[in-house]
């Protein structure tokens, strides 16, 4: 990143640490030098296995890390000001009319005693919305009788109805980031794709920059512009999303793709990735995917140098093999 | 759910409790029976065998037990307990003038219990493992291991004897009921900080408490406002199950402050065996309870629009 665009980014993380404590021993890194940034109105996606990080990434551009959870190292520097260091009150004044999120468990997301209206309210009235605005986001999000919603408990609401009930309470305040953490992953297969692009189409209509989290690449390739690929706590490879995906430049990259199906697809069997991602006591200051990478020689022990090409990043030692692997191999 | 399915429930309820209230009847019917009739303590001492023999006849004690117990029923049914032989007068009457009484006192404990409990139990789960909380769980454990009666005995020799704030026992001003509504309320606070410690600790962790938090919510209103009403209703669960529980403890407490409740006379009535007024004291004691779990549904169904009743 070159210092003429870092005026204009909306959110930069950078070497993101974020550190569990324990009672009776060290305290565990669970993310561990993240770095990644986003523009205004962009579409960006934060891709990898369960367990590298993506979830408390997030959680912790919002401050709402659990308990035991804290950032440790590293900056979130949001217009300018850095969050990690920012007081409580600070980031509480962010959420909402700035920063909002959308959650992966609908089902559990909404307060089961208090009506729909009156939980859009709270958040309308942080962002000093009134009450037909309100009706007016129910209806964009797509419910035919805003008002009976309004007076109605979460419980009489399917799942999808839920999470479009929870887009409309992150975007009523119009926010200027907007972190969707796995949101469709709890829902029904037939209405993944509609809560997605509902999801999407109001953020492109207000400017809202959107980070998804997924591990679903079908979903990134179609929806994002930019794709940054995590793994054990690391951001390792950031890129527009066509040029990632159809050239990546990190490993781990190529393996999450050739374990994802793809439409045409004529491949009998998925690849499934060996082994498993390590858990944070095991990190170390090498690569920490070389106990599963086909290329990894003794070299990957040794801390990987971050290679910046044009609007990509990648951290590997044999970025050079990788792609004179991928030339021979029929392309995608 | 509409005004007459709500009616329809009630008179639901009612009619169930008709078997419960039955079955109670008889139960304390045939322990007043084992323990024995009370004509040796009517009569004294020296009262002749044929003396005894003639009260038994006049008391109807000399039928079979199952004639008794059916006489019994057939006038429990219309409402008559029997006359209470030490006032000589209708036994409900009695008890039912001395509700009150123990009313005021149940009350005035679950009241002094919630106000000491809430934000206790708030302040233990929000920080918890901090002093305050370690501070609280000792004191709560302590304030529910003490016997009322013993702390109510603690508190008459400081407050009323020793320091003459207040009076020692009897009935008739506020000031009366400070020391016993102390001793009766003060496990029951213990016992509900602890629940609404445990709740709040279990609530806070809810995906919607983090929703709340994403908002932008201030914690008092994260906390005060989505956090305690979910707690609502296992707080009130308890609270109105204490309620029941308070009452036994009341007929305690009411002996050693010579409260002139239900307990005092309930406690008297066993001791000289007046059957009739056990009977009839068990009885509203039990009406109450039953009571108490219908109004405590009926408070869930106003909150909790979940639970679905019938």
């Amino acid at each position: 990143m070159t210092a003429e665009t870092a005026a204009q980014e909306l959110l930069t993380v950078k070497d993101l640490r974020v550190s569990a404590t324990r009672r009776e021993s060290q305290d565990l890194h669970v993310v561990d030098g993240a770095s990644f940034s986003i523009a205004p109105g962009e579409r960006a996606a934060l891709v990898g296995e369960s367990g590298s990080g993506k979830s408390v990434t997030c959680f912790s551009v919002m401050g709402l890390l659990a308990q035991n959870l804290r950032v440790s190292g590293g900056s979130i520097r949001w217009r300018g000001n850095d969050l990690a260091t920012a007081k409580r009150e600070e980031i509480r004044r962010l959420r909402g009319p700035e920063i909002a999120m959308i959650y992966q468990e609908p089902l559990t997301s909404l307060n089961p005693l208090m009506t729909i209206g009156y939980q859009l309210k709270e958040a309308a009235r942080r962002s000093k919305v009134g009450r037909r605005e309100i009706l007016e986001m129910l209806d964009r999000v797509g419910f035919a009788d805003p008002r009976r919603i309004m007076g109605q408990r979460p419980h009489e609401l399917s799942g999808g109805m839920r999470q479009r009930v929870m887009i409309a309470m992150a975007l009523i305040g119009q926010p200027k980031l907007l972190l969707a953490d796995e949101p469709t992953t709890a829902l029904d297969v037939t209405i993944q794709s509609q809560v997605l692009k509902l999801m999407y189409d109001l953020s492109y209509e207000m400017g809202t920059a959107v980070l998804i989290v997924s591990h679903d690449l079908s979903v990134v390739r179609k929806l994002s512009d930019t794709i940054h690929v995590m793994y054990a706590g690391q951001v390792v490879e950031s890129g527009p999303t066509d040029s990632v995906l159809s050239q990546p430049r990190h490993p781990y990259t190529r393996a999450l793709l050739s374990s994802a199906p793809r439409l045409g697809d004529t491949r009998e069997r998925l690849e499934s990735i060996p082994g498993i991602v390590p858990t944070p006591d095991q990190w170390d200051a090498g690569c920490r995917f070389r106990s599963r990478c086909p290329l990894a020689t003794e070299r990957c022990a040794e801390t990987p140098p971050v290679d910046v090409v044009a609007d990509r990043s990648s951290a590997c030692w044999h970025v050079d093999q990788l792609l004179a692997e991928q030339k021979e191999a029929t392309p995608l | 759910m509409g005004v007459l399915s709500v009616g329809t429930y009630i008179a639901g309820r009612l009619a169930q409790m008709i078997p419960t209230l039955l079955l109670i009847v008889t139960i304390v019917f045939f322990l007043v029976y084992v323990v024995g009739d009370p004509v040796g303590l009517m009569l004294g001492d020296n009262a002749t065998p044929e003396q005894v023999a003639a009260m038994r006849e006049a008391m109807g004690l000399n039928q079979p037990v199952f004639m008794q117990y059916l006489n019994y029923i057939g006038s429990v049914l219309t409402g008559d307990f029997g006359e209470s032989y030490q006032y000589g007068q209708a036994a409900l009457p009695i008890v039912l003038e001395r509700l009150p009484a123990t009313l005021t006192l149940a009350i005035g404990a679950i009241l002094l219990a919630l106000v000491i409990a809430i934000p206790l139990g708030v302040w233990s789960a929000t920080h918890r493992g901090g002093v305050i909380d370690s501070v609280v769980s000792s004191i709560s454990v302590l304030a529910k291991a003490m016997p009322n009666f013993w702390l109510g005995i603690m508190l008459i020799l400081l407050f009323a004897v020793t320091l003459r704030w207040l009076p020692v026992s009897g009935a008739g001003s506020w000031a009366h009921l400070v020391l016993p509504v102390i001793a009766l309320g003060t496990g029951t606070a213990a016992e509900i900080t602890r629940l609404v410690r445990s709740s709040m600790i279990e609530i806070l962790s809810q995906d919607y408490i983090r929703t709340a938090y994403g908002k932008g919510l201030r914690r008092r209103a994260v906390v005060y406002r989505h956090a305690l009403l979910n707690a609502f209703v296992p707080v009130t669960s308890i609270t109105i199950l204490q309620f029941s529980t308070l009452i036994g403890g009341a007929l305690v407490t009411e002996v050693v402050f010579s409260w002139p409740g239900l307990g005092q006379l309930l406690v008297n009535a066993v001791s000289q065996r007046d059957m009739a007024l056990v009977q009839a004291s068990v009885f509203v004691i039990a009406v109450m309870v039953l009571a108490l779990s219908l109004i405590s549904d009926l408070l869930f169904k106003a909150v909790d629009r979940r639970i679905n009743l019938g």
